[in-house]
C-alpha cells in the first residue's frame, strides 16, 4: 500500500548539506498500524510529510497505491492527498468561522462533487461524528470545545474522504494522558473499522505499544523495534 | 537593539519607507505648489509695480505735472513720476480688429522706465510717431501692423451725469502706428491694480496725449518709488503731497470779482465737491455759499422768460428771509413778466434722473423784491462756467448738454446776453435752492468772502491748508504693502493642494500604518518573549516606534528631495493644462524655500510616527500569550446582538440622510455635506451589522468554496471594516466631488439660475449714461433689444475678488444697481439673506442699516471664499472723497455672472461715487435662440463705447471652469490615493494570510490545491473590495443627484463608470498581486514540527 525505496532527504544550510533520512526502506500493508518514534529533531515529520506528498525526498521512491509520489505533479498530488491521505496534527487546525461538522467536511469541499456524494459526505460525518462521541457537537464552534473534543474532530475530518492512509504527527502532544489515551484509542480502533493504514509519529511509548509495527528513527535511520501482535 | 531590527527586517523596511517617502512627497509638493503660486504672485507684482511704493491715482481730477517736480524737491528721496491715465480702445480702421479695455498711460519713457523697468531697460524710448503695446496686446494684435486708431473719452471736468455735461463728441479717436512691444519684464505689466491678468496697456508720450485729451501739462496720476531713507509711510507722502497742492491742482478757482468786491471759489465741474464747499465756508471772514442753477423758464400767468439763471447765496439776512418760497427778482426780469411783489412765479428747470433721464421740474416762489440792476443783481460772475454756454458770444450759440428750443430765444434775450451774460435773474434762498438743485456733486457752486473783510492769500494758504487732499480723492496709497498683503491673503495653495491631495496622504498613511501591522505582527512572538523576559510593555513599545520613526525619518527625506520633481511635474502640468484653460495669464513658476521643506519633512513624519503608533498600540497590548502564540486573532461566535445594534441606526441614518435633500431648503453645500455623511455613515453601520449577520448566516451550512469565503470576511472584523471605510470614503470623496462639475444645464434661462435669466452681458471701455439697445434687423432676423429689458450697473473698478483673481482681493469692485430693477424680474437665487427672506433679498440693498453701514449683496464665491466674509459681517471700504465706509453683507447669491463684485444700490452708489460716470455693465434679456447674434450686432453698434457682449451662460461656464478645474485636480489626485487606498486591500490579504498560514497549510494537506486557495482569497478580498465600493458609490450619488437635479446638470453616469471601472480594476489588481505573493509561501512548513 505504502513503499517507501532508499528515501533521502537533506537540507542545506550554510555549513552545506545536513542529512535528515538516509537510505529509508518501508513497506506497509493495508490496515496496518505504524509508529514511527525517536528524539527530537529525528526527522519524524518529515517522514511523515514525504509519505503524506507534503514534501519531496532529495531522493528515492515513495510508492501509495502503486503511484510515486515524487513524480507526481502539485495538483495531482493534492487530489491524491485529498482521496487517499487523511492527516492528524498536534494542532488541530480547525477552521474557528466554521462549525464541527463543516470543518469535518472541508476536504470535500476541495474537489467538485454531486448532489449524491455531497449527500453521502454528509451521512459518513454524521456517523463519523457518532462513533467519535462528537454528533452533539456537530453545530458547534471549535472554540466551543475542549481540546481532547477538537482532536477528536480533527481525526473526523481526516477520515471523511475514506482515505487509505492515515499519517497522525504527534496526535497526542498537546493532550493530557487520559485525553491522550482516549484518541489513541478512538485512532486504532478507526484504523481497524475504516481499514486504513495509520502511521503515527510519536514520543509516546504508550501510544507506540499500541500499534501493530514500532519503528525508531535515529540519526537518519528507519529500524523496526518490534510487532504487536492484534 | 533597533540597528540590528533595522538591518535584519531591512526588505520589510524598505516599503515603510516609500510610504513614508511618498506621504512627505505629496505632501511637501502641495506645500511647496504654494510656495511657487506665492512666488509667482510677488513676482507678478515685481513685475506691474516695480519700484513705484506709492501710488496716488486721482481719475478725472487734472493736476499739476509740475507738481511731481515739487514733491520730489520737497521729499528730497523719492523718485516721482507724473503720469496721464485713460481708458480706451485700439481697433483697426475697418474695425476688423478691436481690444477694449486699454489702459492708456501717457509717460515720460525714461522717468518711468526708471521706476519700472530694469536698470537701463527702455529708457531711451520716446516714440516720434507711434505707441508702445504691452505683450498683451502684442500676442492679441498677432502680428498685425499699419495703422490703429486709438481711442479715449475726452476729460472732462464735468461728470457725464450732470445734466449741463455735453455727452455728444466725449469721445475722439486718433490714428497711430504702434512702434514696439514693451515686455512684461520691462514696464509692460505696470498696473496698480493686484490681478495676476495680463492689462492690456498702451504707452504714449505723456505731452502727446495731454495735447490730444486738453489737459496740456496735467496729469492724473502719480506714482513715487521708495529709494530714499525717509517718506517710508504713506501718511508722510501724503503730508508733504498736501503742503504742495495749489487750488489749481483740485480744479479749483479763487478769483477776485470787482462789482461786488468779492474773492469767488469757483471749479470748472460746476459744482463744489462737499468737503471742499466745507472747508471753504470755514475759511476767512464772512464767506457765503452760493448755488446758481439753470431755468428752462420764469413764469408769470401766461408770460414766459426763457433760459435765465437763478442764484441763491447764503448769509445774507435778507436773501436768508425769503423763506422757503420767495424770491427776489432783478428789474429786467420785472419788466420781462410785468411782476411785481406780491406775484407768484413758477421756475421750471431740468433734473437728472437715474440713467441720464431728464425731468422737467417746477417750483412756485412769491416775488418779495423788485431788485435795481447792479452789483449782485447784475453780477454775470454768479452763473458758473455751464458748458456751451460761459463761453457763448451770444444766446443762439449756447449749446448746453440739456435740450433747449433756440427759437425760444428773443431779441430782448440776447440784448440781456450782451449786457449782462449770464447775470442771474432772480435770487431765492440757499435753503430754498438746496433742497430743489442740490445733488451728488455739491449743493454749492461758488464760495465768496467780501474783498474788503479778507486777503487773497491768506484766503487761499487757509483754504488749502483746511482742504484734505484724501476728501477729493487724492489719496497716495501704499501699492506695494496692497501687493504683499493681496499676494500673501491669496488663496492658499499650500492649503488647496494639500486638501486635495488629502486622500493620497490619507492613504499613503494609513497604508503605512498596514505595513506596520503586517510588519508587527509578524513579530508577535518576539513582543511576547521579550515581555516574557520582563521587558516593559512602554520599553518594547518605544523600541518599535524608534524603528518606525527612523525609517519614516528617512522616508521622509527621501521624499523631500522627490517632492521637489513633484512639484516641477504638478507646476508643468498645471501650466500646460489646467491652469492655462482657467487663469491664463500666471504663468506658475516653481520656487521651492528650504522653510517649506523642513516643514513638510515635519508634518509627514508626524503624520507617519502616529500610523505607527497606532498600529503598534493596539498589539504591543495584547496578554503575552496570546502575543507567544504569534497571531492576534480571536473568533467570537455569535453576531445577532451586532446586528441590531449597527443595523436598525444603519437603515434609519441612510433612510434620513437620502430624504434630506428632496425635503429641505438648505443651502445646497450643506446639504450636501450632512447628507452624504449621514448615508456613508449609515452605510458603515449597516456594513458592522453585515458582518455580524454575516456570522449568523455562517450558522447555515457552508458547502463551497465561495461560501466557505465569505464565512473568511467577518473572522478580523475590525480589519475588514478598516478596509471597507477607507475605500468607501475614498469612493465617497472622489466620486461625490469629483464629479460635482458645475456644467451650464437647462435651467441658465430661468430667472433664479445663475445668469440672473438674463441672456447677455455687456461691458464697456467708455460709461455709458443712457441704456443701450438694439434695432431689430429684419434682414437676418434678429429681434432687437429695447432699453427696458437692460438693467444698467455702475460700476466703480477696483479688484475682482472672484476665482480667476489669485490675490486676496481687498477692496473688491463694486456695481451700483437698481434693486427694483432686479427684484421685479425675481433674477439670481438668494443662499443667504440678512432679514432670511430669501425670495425678497434685492429689497434689502434700499434699506437702511441701523448701525449706517452701507447694504451689499454679493455671491457665495465672492463674500464667502474671496472676501472671507458672511451675511451680516462688515468691511471697512474707502469711498471716493476718502471717508472710511462700512460696507455690510445683507445678501448672498447662490452662483452668478456679476462673481467677484459687491453690489450696493444705485443711491449709494451715486452719493459714494459722485464722479463715476455713468454705466459700463449692462444685463440684457434678449432672445436665447439668436443671442450670438445680438451679442455681435450690440458689439457692433457700440464700438466707440468699447462694448464687449458675451452670453451671460458662457460668462458663468467660465468662472465654473475654475472651479471645474480644482474638482479635474482633485479627481486626479484623488483617484491617486485611491488606488494607493486599493493597494491596502493587498496588504490586508497578506495580513490575513498571515495569521490564517496554518489553516491555509492544513487545507493544502487536505487536498486543496494552490489554486482553490487563491480563488477563496479573491473571492473574499474582492466581496470586500466591492462592498467598500458599493458603501462610498450610493451615498455619494443619493447626495449628489438632488443637487444636480435642482440646477438642471446632467448626471455624470459616464464620469461614475469610469471611475468605478478604475477602482474596481485598480482593486482586482492588487488583491490578484497580493494572492501571487502569499501563494509563494510554503504553507506546509507550518505544519512541520521541526
Amino acid at each position: 500500500m505504502l513503499e517507501l525505496v532508499n528515501v533521502c532527504k537533506s537540507y542545506s544550510s550554510a555549513a552545506g548539506d545536513v542529512p535528515i533520512l538516509a537510505n529509508v526502506n518501508l513497506a506497509l500493508e493495508p490496515a496496518q498500524s505504524v509508529s514511527i518514534m525517536g528524539p527530537s529533531g529525528s526527522g519524524k515529520t518529515t517522514l511523515l510529510n514525504l509519505m503524506g506528498g507534503l514534501d519531496k525526498p532529495t531522493s528515492g521512491r515513495v510508492m501509495l497505491e502503486h503511484k510515486n509520489l515524487t513524480l507526481l505533479r502539485n495538483g495531482e498530488l493534492a487530489r491524491l492527498r485529498n482521496s487517499c491521505i487523511g492527516f492528524v496534527f498536534q494542532l488541530h487546525y480547525l477552521l474557528p468561522q466554521c462549525t464541527v461538522l463543516e470543518n469535518v467536511l472541508l476536504p470535500t469541499l476541495a474537489v467538485h462533487q454531486s448532489r449524491p456524494e455531497k449527500d453521502h459526505a454528509f451521512k459518513r460525518a454524521i456517523d463519523l461524528l457518532e462513533r467519535t462521541g462528537m454528533r452533539a457537537y456537530a453545530d458547534a464552534r471549535p472554540g466551543e470545545l475542549s481540546g481532547g473534543q477538537r482532536q477528536r474532530a480533527a481525526v473526523v475530518r481526516a477520515l471523511i474522504q475514506k482515505p487509505a492512509l492515515l499519517l497522525a504527527d504527534e496526535p497526542t502532544g498537546s493532550l493530557d494522558a487520559d485525553t491522550a489515551d482516549q484518541i489513541a484509542d478512538l485512532l486504532l480502533e478507526l484504523n481497524q473499522s475504516e481499514s486504513v493504514t495509520l502511521v503515527i509519529a510519536t514520543h509516546s511509548e504508550k501510544l507506540a505499544g499500541k500499534s501493530q509495527r514500532r519503528f525508531q528513527l535515529k540519526k537518519t535511520a528507519l529500524t523496526e523495534i518490534g510487532v504487536n501482535s492484534r | 537593539m533597533i540597528q540590528r531590527d533595522l538591518v535584519f527586517y531591512w526588505r520589510s523596511h524598505i516599503p515603510a519607507m516609500m510610504l513614508a517617502g511618498m506621504c512627505c512627497a505629496v505632501l511637501t509638493g502641495a506645500m511647496l505648489v504654494g510656495d511657487s503660486v506665492q512666488y509667482s504672485l510677488r513676482r507678478l507684482n515685481q513685475m506691474r509695480l516695480g519700484k513705484v511704493r506709492f501710488a496716488l491715482a486721482a481719475g478725472d481730477r487734472f493736476f499739476r505735472q509740475e507738481l511731481a517736480e515739487e514733491l520730489r524737491s520737497k521729499t528730497n528721496s523719492l523718485l516721482i513720476v507724473p503720469v496721464l491715465a485713460f481708458r480706451g480702445i485700439l481697433e483697426s480702421p475697418d474695425g476688423s480688429t478691436r481690444i477694449n479695455n486699454l489702459n492708456i498711460y501717457g509717460i515720460d519713457f525714461k522717468q518711468f522706465g526708471q521706476l519700472l523697468g530694469p536698470p537701463g531697460a527702455r529708457a531711451n524710448l520716446e516714440p516720434i510717431e507711434g505707441i508702445y503695446v504691452s505683450e498683451s496686446i502684442a500676442s492679441r494684435l498677432n502680428g498685425i501692423r499699419g495703422e490703429f486708431l486709438l481711442r479715449m473719452q475726452l476729460p472732462s471736468q464735468l461728470s457725464n451725469d450732470l445734466i449741463f455735461s455735453t455727452e455728444t463728441g466725449n469721445s475722439q479717436a486718433w490714428p497711430i502706428e504702434i512702434a514696439g512691444t514693451l515686455f512684461d519684464e520691462d514696464m509692460g505689466r505696470f498696473s496698480l491694480q493686484a490681478r495676476q491678468e495680463a492689462p492690456l496697456n498702451v504707452f504714449v508720450p505723456i505731452g502727446w496725449l495731454a495735447q490730444k485729451t486738453h489737459v496740456t501739462g496735467k496729469a492724473n496720476m502719480l506714482l513715487c518709488g521708495a529709494d530714499g531713507k525717509n517718506y517710508t509711510r504713506v501718511e508722510d507722502v501724503s503730508a508733504a503731497l498736501k503742503a504742495l497742492l495749489e487750488p489749481e491742482d483740485l480744479e479749483l478757482e479763487l478769483r477776485r470779482n470787482s462789482e461786488p468786491n468779492v474773492f469767488e471759489l469757483c471749479s470748472p465741474r460746476i459744482f463744489l465737491d462737499a468737503p471742499i464747499a466745507d472747508a471753504a465756508l470755514n475759511t476767512g471772514s464772512g464767506a457765503a455759499g452760493v448755488l446758481t442753477y439753470f431755468v428752462n423758464d420764469i413764469r408769470l400767468g401766461d408770460k414766459r422768460t426763457p433760459y435765465s439763471t437763478v442764484s441763491a447765496i447764503g448769509g445774507q439776512p435778507d436773501f436768508d428771509a425769503l423763506g422757503d418760497n420767495g424770491i427776489v427778482i432783478n428789474e429786467w426780469l420785472a419788466d420781462d413778466l410785468g411782476a411785481d411783489v406780491g406775484d407768484t412765479l413758477t421756475l421750471t428747470y431740468f433734473k437728472l434722473a437715474a440713467t441720464r433721464q431728464l425731468t422737467e421740474e417746477s417750483a412756485r416762489f412769491i416775488v418779495r423784491r423788485v431788485a435795481p440792476m447792479r452789483g449782485l443783481y447784475a453780477d454775470p460772475a454768479l452763473m458758473p462756467d455751464f458748458p456751451g454756454l460761459g463761453e457763448a458770444e451770444n444766446c443762439r450759440d449756447w449749446d448746453p448738454g440739456i435740450p433747449i428750443d433756440l427759437d425760444r430765444i428773443r431779441p430782448k434775450d440776447e440784448a440781456y446776453w450782451d449786457t449782462y451774460k449770464g447775470a442771474p435773474k432772480a435770487f431765492i434762498s440757499l435753503a430754498a435752492a438746496q433742497k430743489i438743485w442740490s445733488n451728488r456733486f455739491g449743493t454749492l457752486t461758488a464760495v465768496r468772502w467780501p474783498a474788503g473783510a479778507n486777503n487773497h492769500a491768506a484766503v487761499r494758504a487757509d483754504l488749502m491748508a483746511k482742504i484734505e487732499p484724501a476728501q477729493v480723492g487724492f489719496v497716495f496709497e501704499d501699492v506695494q504693502a496692497a501687493a504683499r498683503a493681496g499676494a500673501a491673503g491669496s488663496t492658499d495653495f499650500s492649503g488647496l493642494f494639500a486638501g486635495l491631495s488629502m486622500f493620497l496622504i490619507f492613504s499613503a498613511a494609513i497604508l503605512l500604518a498596514l505595513v506596520f501591522v503586517f510588519h508587527t505582527e509578524a513579530r508577535l512572538a518576539q513582543i511576547g518573549i521579550l515581555l516574557a523576559t520582563g521587558w516593559g510593555r512602554f520599553r518594547i513599545f518605544a523600541l518599535f516606534l524608534a524603528e518606525g520613526a527612523g525609517l519614516s525619518l528617512l522616508g521622509c527625506a527621501a521624499g523631500a528631495v522627490v517632492s521637489l520633481l513633484y512639484t516641477n511635474i504638478l507646476i508643468a502640468v498645471l501650466n500646460a493644462t489646467f491652469w492655462a484653460k482657467a487663469l491664463a495669464s500666471l504663468h506658475l513658476v516653481f520656487h521651492a524655500s528650504f522653510s517649506t521643506l523642513v516643514k513638510g519633512v515635519a508634518v509627514s513624519f508626524l503624520i507617519c510616527a502616529f500610523s505607527i503608533q497606532a498600529a503598534l498600540f493596539y498589539r504591543i497590548r495584547r496578554p503575552v500569550h496570546q502575543l507567544l502564540t504569534g497571531t492576534l486573532e480571536t473568533y467570537r461566535a455569535g453576531g445577532r446582538r451586532r446586528v441590531k445594534m449597527y443595523g436598525i441606526p444603519g437603515c434609519v441614518l441612510i433612510v434620513a440622510g437620502g430624504l434630506l435633500p428632496w425635503s429641505s431648503e438648505w443651502p445646497q453645500a450643506g446639504l450636501f455635506f450632512i447628507s452624504g455623511t449621514l448615508v456613508l455613515a449609515g452605510f458603515f453601520l449597516a456594513a458592522a451589522a453585515g458582518l455580524g449577520w454575516l456570522r449568523l448566516a455562517s450558522r447555515s451550512f457552508a458547502r463551497s468554496q465561495p461560501l466557505l469565503a465569505v464565512r473568511n470576511i467577518p473572522r478580523r472584523t475590525s480589519r475588514s471594516l478598516a478596509v471597507l471605510m477607507t475605500l468607501g470614503c475614498g469612493v465617497f470623496l472622489v466620486v461625490s466631488v469629483g464629479t460635482n462639475y458645475k456644467q451650464i444645464g437647462a435651467d441658465a434661462q430661468k430667472r433664479r439660475s445663475g445668469t440672473g435669466g438674463f441672456t447677455l452681458l455687456a461691458e464697456t471701455t467708455l460709461p455709458m449714461t443712457r441704456l443701450p439697445s438694439l434695432p431689430q434687423d429684419t434682414e437676418d432676423r434678429v429681434p432687437g433689444i429695447l432699453p427696458e429689458a437692460v438693467v444698467g450697473l455702475r460700476v466703480y473698478q477696483q479688484e475682482e475678488a472672484n476665482c480667476l483673481n489669485l490675490n486676496r482681493a481687498l477692496r473688491p469692485t463694486l456695481l451700483g444697481v437698481l434693486p427694483e430693477a432686479l427684484a421685479h424680474r425675481d433674477a439670481f437665487d438668494f443662499q443667504e439673506t440678512l432679514d432670511g427672506k430669501a425670495s425678497d433679498g434685492w429689497r434689502l440693498l434700499s434699506a437702511v442699516q441701523e448701525d449706517g453701514a452701507i447694504p451689499a449683496i454679493g455671491d457665495y464665491p465672492t463674500v464667502f471664499w474671496a472676501l472671507g466674509k458672511r451675511v451680516g459681517d462688515r468691511f471697512a471700504y474707502r469711498d471716493e472723497s476718502g471717508r472710511v465706509i462700512q460696507l455690510k453683507i445683507v445678501g448672498m447669491l447662490k452662483d452668478s455672472i456679476l462673481q467677484g463684485r459687491l453690489l450696493i444700490s444705485e443711491e449709494n452708489f451715486v452719493r459714494l461715487f459722485p464722479s463715476v460716470d455713468g454705466m459700463e455693465m449692462f444685463l440684457m434679456d434678449a432672445d436665447w435662440d439668436t443671442q450670438e447674434a445680438q451679442a455681435r450686432l450690440l458689439s457692433r453698434l457700440y464700438r466707440d463705447a468699447g462694448m464687449d457682449v458675451i452670453p451671460a451662460s458662457r460668462k458663468l461656464a467660465r468662472f465654473h471652469e475654475v472651479e471645474n478645474t480644482y474638482m479635474a485636480i482633485f479627481l486626479m489626485l484623488g483617484g491617486l490615493g485611491l488606488i494607493l487606498g486599493s493597494a491596502g486591500l493587498g496588504l490586508t490579504l497578506t495580513l490575513n494570510v498571515l495569521d490564517r498560514r496554518a489553516e491555509l497549510a492544513m487545507m493544502q494537506a487536505v487536498g486543496f490545491s494552490r489554486r482553490d486557495l487563491g480563488s477563496m482569497l479573491f473571492m473574499e478580498h474582492a466581496v470586500l473590495l466591492a462592498a467598500g465600493l458599493v458603501c462610498g458609490l450610493i451615498p455619494a450619488v443619493l447626495a449628489v443627484v438632488p443637487a444636480l437635479t435642482t440646477q438642471g446638470q446632467m448626471f455624470p453616469g459616464g464620469r461614475i463608470v469610469l471611475i468605478m471601472t478604475a477602482m474596481l480594476l485598480s482593486g482586482i489588481f492588487w488583491i490578484r498581486i497580493a494572492v501571487a505573493y502569499t501563494l509563494k509561501t510554503r504553507f506546509l512548513d507550518v505544519l512541520k514540527n521541526e
